[in-house]
């Protein structure tokens, strides 16, 4: 599958603003490594507005304001089971009752019980 | 388990939120000239009175907000039952000079939940089981089963032995240590009469671990920010210099190069930036040749008395690099008082080849430390460093600013200081520079070396040295977990700081130590 790229900005007002933790949590989810890519970046033309939306994350394209590791994980859930739905539906089979809000056949389901 | 100091570390929480808002905040109000009369207003910048963000009520978070602010000021606490305005006499503080007084470590009472000082309690993990061998093992039967219902320890009664925390086979039992006091190592924090925590300061050390240990951040240092500010502001030859601990490198995230972080500094106004890994270069010479002569003297005279009493010497060379280390083995064991290095420190060191060019230079010592806050009010220490900032401190200004080490070009170091000096930052790299100096250049072989990080271990350390556990010639003490990077001033999670210290370390341009300064 085609693997989403997620671009966390790096500059002074995300960092302070716990863009670290996010880099961390994202690279230490074992159940995330075989759909994402991380990158730190320099800052993505200010859209943070002086720090008011740090920190800023792109995740496959989507720039996210205020981003938490949840807000994240939420967003990389809902591309990969879209993926999954628009081109090999049925691939999540198997799969129990995932946790309150989590999609079925997402990464978070699909490794954990899997 | 990780230690209650390192469990939120490097974690981004409402906590960090809060203490960061409010330190941005602060600075955008000085850096804009705003006046004194206006600090009431200020607070509503930083929270929502419409909504509740970090704590029960918006009211609750005005009045934390209102006291981290005359803290982050560098003014004592005034508390609203004080009877007085928390912002009373905080025009005292929009200066250059230094307002800064103990204590630094502070319980903002507004804000502490009055946690249980300890207790053994049952979590709801209970299954009320047959065995209930938790009631068989406790020895003063303080276990009851209400109602034939889960187990329930009676407080006045327990001992604390930890027997049924051991024996349940549901690991239903548990301890809870008020997470202040589980951090001190030196068993300052108490409960006052009402429940708040409260700081015994006669026994705080400043290593300020409490402040980054509170789940509900009701403990906080008190900063220099404003008054380092007004300097700033100020004319060129009245702005300061910039001197930073070793521990700098990988603190303003992984984009900052070490020379972005000096160009960076120099962007926020002051007037040059300076390692203090340099001045760990002088203190290592220093106390690896007077380690050299002692221990020469001291093995001479040991081999003299053949068959003594077999029980390792006491007698060592502890270092002196961090303030509540040493603090802490003076207090608590006066009889080693004598072992720790009189040597300055090498923020000293570094402030003082400043002051010896220009003696009327200000140096602020930026690092990852609260205790360093303490150790510059000291009579001794005032002379060389003026003002103390964190790490934490100094990105606020840099956010303030605008300033983005992601983007501007690294400065050159002028010159590097060695290898050794960088890895003062990491807790065995005091001991490790000291021991491998004094090998290479005075031939000390077999040196005993003991150390220790967390003042709890330290004082286990000193302990077993004193009973003769363990032999010691050379001790090295740290307050932090991992030694300075893992101070609370710091901004990096502990395991990426270590590795981005040894690179650092590793691109010096040597790795013993040279030191131009003469002594």
């Amino acid at each position: 599958m085609h693997r989403i790229e997620v671009k966390v900005c790096m500059a002074t007002h995300c960092h302070f603003a716990g863009a670290e933790t996010i880099v961390e949590m994202l690279e230490d989810d074992a159940d995330l490594a075989e759909f994402i890519d991380v990158q730190c970046v320099p800052c993505l033309e200010k859209t943070c507005e002086g720090g008011r939306g740090s920190p800023v994350v792109e995740v496959g394209g989507h720039r996210m304001m205020r981003a938490t590791p949840e807000s994240i994980i939420e967003k990389i859930e809902e591309m990969v089971t879209g993926a999954i739905t628009g081109t090999t539906s049925g691939t999540a089979s198997g799969t129990r009752e995932g946790t309150a809000g989590t999609p079925k056949g997402t990464p978070r389901s699909e490794a954990r019980h899997a | 388990m990780p230690e209650v100091f390192e469990r939120m570390r490097g974690l981004y929480t409402p906590c960090t939120d809060i203490r960061r808002k409010i330190f941005v905040g602060i600075t955008r109000f000085v850096l804009e000239r705003k006046k004194p009369e206006d600090i009431e207003k200020l607070p509503f910048s930083i929270i929502d009175m419409r909504k509740p963000t970090y704590r029960c009520c918006s009211y609750r978070e005005l009045s934390i907000v209102r006291q981290r602010i005359r803290l982050a000021f560098g003014l004592p606490l005034i508390e609203e039952f004080d009877n007085m305005p928390v912002s009373a006499g905080i025009e005292e503080a929009f200066t250059e000079k230094k307002v800064l007084a103990a204590p630094i470590v502070n319980v903002i009472r507004a804000a502490c939940e009055k946690c249980p000082e300890d207790q053994v309690i049952v979590t709801d993990m209970c299954q009320k089981c047959m065995a209930h061998p938790c009631s068989i093992v406790c020895p003063v039967g303080a276990i009851s089963f209400p109602n034939g219902g889960q187990a329930f320890i009676d407080q006045t009664t327990c001992v604390k032995c930890m027997k049924c925390v051991k024996a349940c086979p549901y690991t239903s039992i548990t301890r809870m240590v008020r997470p202040c006091a589980a951090a001190c190592g030196v068993d300052a924090i108490h409960s006052d009469e009402y429940g708040y925590a409260e700081i015994n300061q006669a026994k705080c050390v400043n290593c300020g671990l409490c402040t980054v240990s509170c789940p509900f951040a009701a403990i906080a240092d008190k900063t220099e920010l404003v008054q380092i500010l007004h300097q700033l502001m100020g004319p060129e030859e009245q702005r300061p210099y910039a001197i930073i601990a070793p521990s700098f490198v990988g603190q303003f995230g992984r984009l900052a190069q070490p020379g972005a972080i000096f160009a960076a500094i120099k962007m926020a106004g002051f007037r040059n930036v300076e390692e203090v890994a340099y001045g760990a270069d002088c203190d290592t010479l220093l106390l690896a040749d007077k380690l050299a002569r002692d221990l020469a003297e001291l093995r001479r005279a040991e081999s003299k008395q053949s068959g003594g009493t077999g029980k390792p010497s006491a007698r060592f060379l502890g270092t002196s690099c961090c303030p509540s280390w040493v603090r802490t083995a003076r207090r608590h064991f006066p009889a080693f008082a004598e072992n720790i290095a009189e040597s300055f420190t090498p923020m000293v060191e570094t402030a003082r080849l400043i002051k010896k060019r220009e003696p009327d230079a200000k140096v602020v010592f930026i690092g990852p430390c609260i205790a360093k806050k303490g150790e510059a009010l000291e009579p001794e220490v005032r002379p060389f460093v003026d003002h103390v900032l964190t790490f934490e401190e100094l990105a606020a200004i840099f956010v303030a600013k605008d300033i983005d080490l992601a983007a501007i070009p690294p400065d050159q170091f002028p010159k590097g200081a060695s290898a050794l000096g960088r890895g003062y930052a990491v807790a065995g790299g005091v001991a490790g520079a000291i021991a491998e100096t004094a090998e290479k250049k005075y031939g000390v072989r077999d040196l005993a070396v003991a150390k220790a990080d967390t003042l709890r271990n330290c004082r286990a350390m000193l302990t077993d040295i004193k009973n003769g556990k363990i032999e010691a010639e050379l001790v090295e003490g740290m307050a932090c977990p991992g030694g300075c990077v893992g101070g609370p001033g710091t901004l990096a999670a502990l395991n990426s700081a270590k590795i981005e210290v040894g690179k650092f370390a590793s691109a010096a341009r040597a790795r013993l130590p040279e030191c131009p300064a003469e002594h």
